[in-house]
């Protein structure tokens, strides 16, 4: 399997702002759902459904894994996973960024400017 | 049963893979999303929670089939070959053409009836008042007194609480009234008008297209300007959308007012299906400016629906609390009112809230109705495709034992299933855009302006029918898929004689419930034909062939002094009495069987203990019972001379003489009218007619003379003298040369109002027998189905039977002793269905009980005999066996 993150371009939208959330801390699902709500100000909701089979095809592409990080004892669960950005999570993401990035620019240039 | 519980259930869905890493965090988060709606208001609620576990649930059916994750061995839901096996699928229905066109008609049917009903239950329950902004800070006020549940509002308790409730923004009354408009052009209209205080588009927040809304000023009473804002619809079609509309002087019940603005044309009231064709100050209703001081003085009587906006952050609860604090300060600023009234606030929907939920109740029946027609249609697809299925198991065995994913072969099944259902989803959207117009309150009742619902088969209903098909194709496309590829490789493979044995139980019960939905609707139906049939052969008391009706309102032509009513009114018969086509004419505040009377209570004055007879009451003229042919059993009717100089006269008919005199001599007993001083004579007898409707017993009527208490609310009445179906445009011209710009109602020929007394019935059994002669047609496609598969799977021990002597009458009576012990379970279902459902209905049952033996014995004989046919072709083929080919066959 070649390493090359575009392979995994142009990814979902509920997947990349999966990646995104994971970028700063280890999650669990909840807290996944959670973080990609305050991202988009409330506009993306994911249902339990749609965000754990997304976090199932995501840990089977090797984007994200189990992480070994757990919270103090006081707060955690021991039914939560939490899960981390693998490096090539890391690198799909910023893939990611790049593409839409361009996308934007291309934008801005034929006067679409917000 | 909670959300985890839900939530845990749903789980099953998914892959053991799936569940053993998610499956707890999963349930928590269903519960904490359910938790999350909790605070929705009740009607949203049961949608969400119901799109949150949907999602979840068909989450969990991708995930099983695609292999769940991780779980690689059974093949990717998602991966290539989706379209080779979509084209598969549609090679195979086309191969098939009578099983695909059966299918998807009955199912283009059943989505179809979904939709239009989704379309109604969404105008009327769902959707937020059109061209309003702001939904959620309007509410409806509702001021309820002891003994009146109208919730409507006097004039001082709105003044007061509009100017000391901080929490609300605006509030404003709102009164619909009927109106004239008369423009350059000669000819009038009748239209509605909401009558409106000046905050009304304000509370809605409704920006007009053009123009201002009403200022302060016409809040006072008697100072009030002769203003009007148009809405959209009447400038373009009686303005032709003319641009200097603003400042023009328009004619509105015979008085100028000046056009100062033109409503949006998204905004169509706040009401639901009474759409204004004017806005009006309140101050300008019509009774109120005849009689200021009980409309504007007094806090007795409430007379106009309020609404109300919430200032931004303000909570309903809030206002409500408000709200009991300014009804406090009234009750205690009117210390003697021993009735003080209380205040209510909700959030304001187009349909007002009490009457939503009576309206809730029948929608769930009509939409419960539909589903159970659609579920039986879809059952009867997947009984078919579970017939295929079943006839394939060594084939899939086969296939999957030479290495093919399960997971593929299940896509392969669900997406012929999705092939059968999408056809049926467009066909069926089509067909609701068709027969949404049908349901058009104008197409079937008489009313007195135009109604528009406002129905639309449109995104929302889209979507509606879009997951319902979708919904549907995976349901019924899974049931019979997992069913096959479920089974035990090995023993599929070696076994002939038992495939599908599982499969054939489900069948059996989707064979029940179709027949049981058949039973229900076809007795419904059976029970309605047979009240019409009753309903038709009531003698109505009087002749309603060739009788014509109109409405005018003389409150809308100026006339409303009693005076000059009286004149117009004899001018008005005299003119149609000389008109050689007009046999005879009248004019009455009612006539017989329309749907609507008014009643009053009458008191005796011989009687001592202050009786009252609580009796119809009509107003009318001379000539009343002539032109409707009402026999006069004893004494007179009402003539000319009962004039307002001589002394008043009533004529009562049979069951009011028979309640009130029992003994007889009803003749020169005097009547009072409620609290009037005036006494009436009794001065004739009449036969009895329906007041209101066919299926009413006969019950106390009494008419007064129409020139001795002036009314301004009028039919006018005229009987044909030939038979000639230009009658009615006659009538119209004869009345408009009394006066050319009359606001004339619509001309109705009397036995189209009497028929509307059947009306409801006849919807029960058009519903009731389409559907059900649908679902008949289904069932016994059903049983024909699996019965044939039976014999066909029976055809070695058939022929081994024969061999051995069996009787070819034998083999034909064990088949259809078969096919009739299939559906008797769900007969049976269907019939205690049908008896609880017509004890509900029971009212609108005509000259028969429930229980009547002509439509049960009809509806169960006629379905038996379906079912009788249906077994009739695999049963000869049954008996056709040659028991060496029989033998021979495997």
């Amino acid at each position: 399997m070649s390493d090359d993150p575009s392979r995994f371009l142009p990814l979902k939208p509920a997947h990349y702002l999966i990646l995104l959330s994971l970028a700063e801390a280890d999650l669990h699902g909840y807290g996944i759902k959670k973080e990609v709500e305050r991202r988009t100000d409330g506009r993306v909701r994911l249902g339990a459904g749609s965000l754990y089979r997304s976090l199932g095809q995501l840990e089977e592409w090797g984007l994200v894994a189990e992480s070994t990080w757990r919270p103090p004892e006081t707060l955690d669960d021991d039914r939560r996973r939490y899960l981390a950005l693998t490096t090539r999570g890391r690198a799909v993401a910023a893939a990611e960024t790049e593409r839409l990035a361009r996308l934007v620019a291309g934008a801005r240039a034929s006067g679409l400017t917000p | 049963m909670t959300g985890a519980w839900w939530a845990r259930t749903l789980l099953r869905l998914y892959s053991p893979s799936f569940r053993r890493r998610y499956g707890a965090e999963a349930v928590e988060v269903v519960a904490a999303d359910l938790e999350a709606i909790r605070g929705a208001s009740p009607w949203i609620r049961p949608l969400r929670t119901l799109a949150v576990l949907a999602a979840f649930g068909a989450h969990g059916v991708v995930d099983r089939v695609s292999g769940g994750v991780g779980g690689g061995a059974l093949g990717g839901w998602a991966g290539p070959g989706w379209r080779h096996d979509l084209r598969s699928a549609v090679r195979g229905v086309v191969r098939r053409p009578v099983f695909a066109v059966v299918a998807v008609v009955s199912l283009a049917v059943g989505i179809a009836a979904n939709t239009t009903a989704f379309a109604l239950v969404d105008a009327l329950m769902l959707q937020e008042i059109a061209g309003a902004t702001g939904h959620d800070r309007i509410v409806e006020l509702s001021l309820t007194r002891r003994g009146s549940d109208a919730g409507q509002w006097d004039w001082p308790t709105f003044t007061e609480t509009r100017d000391a409730t901080p929490s609300l923004a605006a509030m404003a009354l709102a009164q619909p009234g009927a109106v004239s408009l008369v423009d350059d052009a000669a000819a009038s209209d009748r239209l509605m008008a909401l009558y409106v205080t000046s905050a009304y588009f304000e509370t809605l927040g409704v920006a007009l297209a053009r123009g201002r809304s009403f200022d302060d000023a016409v809040d006072v009473p008697g100072r009030e300007a002769a203003v009007v804002v148009l809405s959209h619809g009447v400038w373009q079609t009686r303005f032709a959308g003319d641009p200097d509309i603003l400042g023009r002087t328009v004619r509105i019940n015979r008085e100028p007012h000046t056009v100062v603005g033109v409503a949006p044309p998204a905004f169509r009231g706040h009401q639901f299906g009474a759409q204004p064709a004017l806005y009006l100050p309140l101050t300008r209703y019509p009774p109120a400016r005849a009689d200021p001081q009980r409309f504007f003085g007094t806090r007795s009587t409430g007379w106009a629906n309020a609404l109300g906006r919430l200032t931004p952050g303000a909570t309903v609860e809030g206002l409500q609390a408000a709200l009991g604090a300014v009804t406090e300060r009234v009750a205690r600023a009117a210390p003697d009112d021993p009735d003080p009234p209380v205040a209510r606030a909700a959030p304001a929907r187009p349909v007002p809230a009490e009457a939503r939920a009576p309206m809730a109740a029948a929608f769930a029946l009509l939409t419960g109705l539909m589903l159970l027609v659609l579920a039986a249609t879809a059952a009867n697809v997947a009984g078919m495709l579970l017939a295929r299925a079943a006839e394939r198991t060594r084939e899939m065995a086969l296939r999957l034992a030479l290495g093919s994913g399960r997971g593929r072969l299940v896509r392969h099944l669900v997406a012929e299933a999705f092939v059968v259902f999408a056809l049926g989803g467009v066909l069926g959207f089509r067909a609701a855009s068709w027969a949404v117009p049908w349901v058009d309150v104008d197409r079937w009742v008489p009313t007195p302006f135009p109604v528009d619902l406002g129905l639309a088969v449109d995104t929302r209903a889209f979507a509606f029918t879009f997951l319902l098909t979708m919904g549907g194709g995976l349901l019924f496309g899974l049931l019979p898929a997992l069913q096959v590829v479920r089974g035990d490789l090995a023993s599929n493979l070696r076994d002939t004689a038992a495939p599908g044995h599982r499969s054939g139980r489900l069948r059996t019960f989707f064979v029940g419930a179709q027949v049981g939905v058949a039973a229900l609707l076809l007795v419904s139906a059976g029970l309605f034909v047979r009240s019409l049939a009753a309903g038709a052969a009531v003698e109505p008391g009087f002749e309603p062939a060739g009788v014509y009706t109109t409405r005018i309102d003389l409150a809308l032509e100026g006339r409303d002094d009693p005076a000059e009513a009286a004149v117009f009114v004899s001018t008005l018969l005299r003119g149609l009495r000389s008109d050689p086509a007009i046999e005879a004419a009248t004019v009455a505040t009612d006539v017989p069987l329309d749907g609507g009377s008014s009643s009053a209570p009458f008191r005796f004055d011989d009687a001592d203990d202050g009786a009252v007879l609580q009796s119809h009451w009509a107003q009318v003229s001379d000539g009343y019972f002539e032109t409707l042919d009402i026999p006069v059993v004893l004494g007179r009717g009402v003539t000319e001379l009962d004039g307002p100089e001589n002394r008043r006269v009533a004529v009562v008919n049979e069951t009011f003489a028979r309640t009130a005199w029992p003994e007889g001599g009803a003749l020169g007993h005097t009547l009072r009218l409620g609290l009037e001083p005036h006494p009436y004579e009794v001065v004739g007898v009449v036969g009895d007619t329906g007041a209101d409707l066919v299926t009413d017993a006969p019950s106390p009527q009494v008419f007064t003379a129409l020139a001795q208490a002036p009314a301004v609310n009028l039919h006018v009445v005229a009987r044909a003298r030939t038979d000639d179906p230009a009658f009615a445009a006659r009538f119209r011209e004869a009345v408009l040369d009394v006066d050319p710009a009359l606001a004339l109602g619509p001309v109705r020929a009397l036995d189209d109002l009497t028929d509307l007394g059947l009306l409801p019935q006849r919807i029960v059994v058009a519903l009731a027998g389409g559907l059900g002669l649908l679902a008949l047609f289904l069932a016994a496609l059903g049983v024909y189905g699996v019965v044939a598969h039976g014999v066909a799977r029976r055809t070695r021990e058939i022929g081994v039977r024969m061999a051995l002597g069996a009787r070819r009458r034998r083999v034909v009576m064990g088949v259809l002793g078969q096919g009739i012990r299939l559906v008797l379970p769900g007969l049976a279902a269907g019939a205690l269905l049908a008896l609880a459902l017509t004890g509900v209905l029971r009212s609108l049952l005509v000259g028969i009980g429930p229980a009547d033996p002509v439509a049960w014995g009809g509806a169960v004989g006629l379905l038996l005999g379906v079912v009788v046919v249906a077994c009739i072709l695999p049963a000869r083929r049954a008996s056709a066996v040659a028991p060496a080919d029989a033998l021979r066959s495997e």
